[in-house]
């Protein structure tokens, strides 16, 4: 039984920063591709094509249905294998969108069934083009139905990059078991590290329900104007 | 790459790492339905005292990563109280300590559905709350709760993969041992194999939820 001691740890403060900056890029990086396919992939997913939809269901079906371990694996040993090597961070962020498109898809599907079909009536008895139509009327409310979930997919993002871990990344969960198998202070350091992930967590949280208030306010008061 | 021979070959290793994976999957699966219950429970029926540590074993335990919850409970925790945990419990119990939180909240968000008018007929019958909460409420919760509970479950097999790094060799990791074995020939095939096995295991659970689903609806 060894004495715990926070203070033994304060030299490699800098390194778990670096650590969770690490983090924050990669979960960052994955976010920022992963939505903009989700809306795509929803598109696709009630195209009035039925291949279309057929494809984008399958890959969603398959996606959520395999772990993302063996995703990660998948993009960084096999492409390496086929002749073009990913370096790690690459093949993190790869893995961690493929992983987030396909959840991105569902919550950006289940919006567009939200949306009421006199919506799209009334558009484009307005004379809106179908451009329009989903810049200016699906678009806007879209989000604003799709903002609570997807606030969850980022915190999900988050806590899901530390599998990058196992590709040698050295982000937050890596630069961590790093620092526990050189000063054996397991406890302390997963701890600490433990203490970012939930701070990094809640500040989303707290910054995403803050900011889809305001939104739904503005929103919901320019109707009412 | 697509070398046959090196999936025929380890079929079996490959087999035996799948039945590992659900045997862990379902005894991480137990705790965190048992555990999220009673958290679940003593959340939504604001316990006296109990209710400000529900919220924060909720909070805390959703925003950690499976992972650094896995080297808490194998690596850290043992080595600071000065005992030893195997490889699988220690899997075991991250996996469904892991799990709880979301199933705490399922819970919660299932007996907060059911709707006040329930609530009051139960007690203008004069049933007592413990009476409500047991022939009233839990019935209806459960059954909203079943659909995201089946997504919890689905998630938890695939966060299982994750316990390849405590060395429980369920079937990533025999994944990662074969490629080794095979110094990385053929592994496009074992890791698609692989990934086959998870979507029919994973498969096989919301399918058999959704059918239960359509069975106890009310």
């Amino acid at each position: 039984m060894s004495q715990v001691n926070f203070g033994a740890l304060s030299p490699y403060i800098p390194q778990l920063l670096a650590g969770l900056w690490l983090t924050i890029l990669i979960s960052g990086a994955a976010v920022a591709i992963s939505l903009p396919l989700g809306l795509g992939g929803a598109l696709l997913r009630t195209s009035r094509y039925r291949v279309l939809r057929t494809i984008t269901a399958a890959y969603v079906q398959v996606v959520r249905n395999v772990p993302l371990v063996l995703i990660l694996f998948l993009v960084f040993f096999e492409l390496a294998n086929a002749g073009f090597p990913l370096p790690p961070a690459m093949a993190a962020v790869a893995a961690l969108s493929i992983n987030g498109s396909a959840y991105a898809t569902e919550i950006f599907r289940g919006g567009l069934a939200g949306i009421p079909p006199g919506q799209y009536e009334a558009a484009y008895s307005l004379g809106f083009r179908p451009v329009q139509v989903f810049r200016y009327v699906v678009l806007p409310q879209l989000m604003l139905i799709s903002f609570p979930a997807l606030g969850n997919q980022v915190v999900g993002t988050v806590l899901a990059s530390s599998v990058v871990f196992f590709v040698g990344v050295e982000e937050l969960s890596s630069a961590s078991n790093q620092i526990g198998s050189k000063t054996f202070r397991y406890f302390e350091v997963f701890m600490i590290a433990g203490l970012m992930y939930v701070i990094a967590a809640q500040a989303i949280n707290f910054t995403w329900v803050r900011v889809g208030r305001r939104w739904t306010v503005t929103e919901s008061a320019r109707k009412a104007a | 790459m697509l070398d046959i021979n090196t999936v025929l070959e380890y079929f079996p290793l490959l087999l035996k790492g799948a039945a590992k994976t659900i045997v862990v999957s379902l005894s991480a699966l137990v705790v965190s339905t048992i555990l999220g219950l009673v958290v679940g429970l003593a959340r939504a029926t604001r316990l006296p005292g109990l209710y400000p540590l529900t919220v924060a074993y909720v909070e805390i335990l959703r925003s950690l990563p499976t992972l650094v919850l896995l080297f808490l409970v194998f690596y850290a925790i043992p080595a600071v109280m000065g005992f030893n945990l195997q490889a699988f419990p220690a899997a075991v119990l991250a996996l469904g300590v892991s799990g709880s939180a979301p199933m705490a909240e399922i819970v919660r968000g299932g007996i907060e559905a059911v709707s006040a008018g329930q609530w009051e007929a139960a007690h203008s019958l004069g049933m007592r709350y413990t009476t409500i909460l047991r022939y009233v409420a839990l019935p209806q919760a459960l059954r909203i709760s079943l659909p995201p509970a089946i997504s919890l479950y689905v998630a938890m097999i695939k966060d299982s993969s994750l316990i390849l790094i405590v060395g429980v060799v369920e079937l990533t990791n025999t994944g990662m041992q074969i490629r080794g074995l095979s110094r990385g020939r053929g592994t496009l095939l074992v890791f698609t194999v692989m990934a086959a096995m998870y979507f029919v295991i994973c498969y096989t659970i919301a399918y058999a939820g959704s059918r239960l689903e359509r069975r106890i609806r009310v």
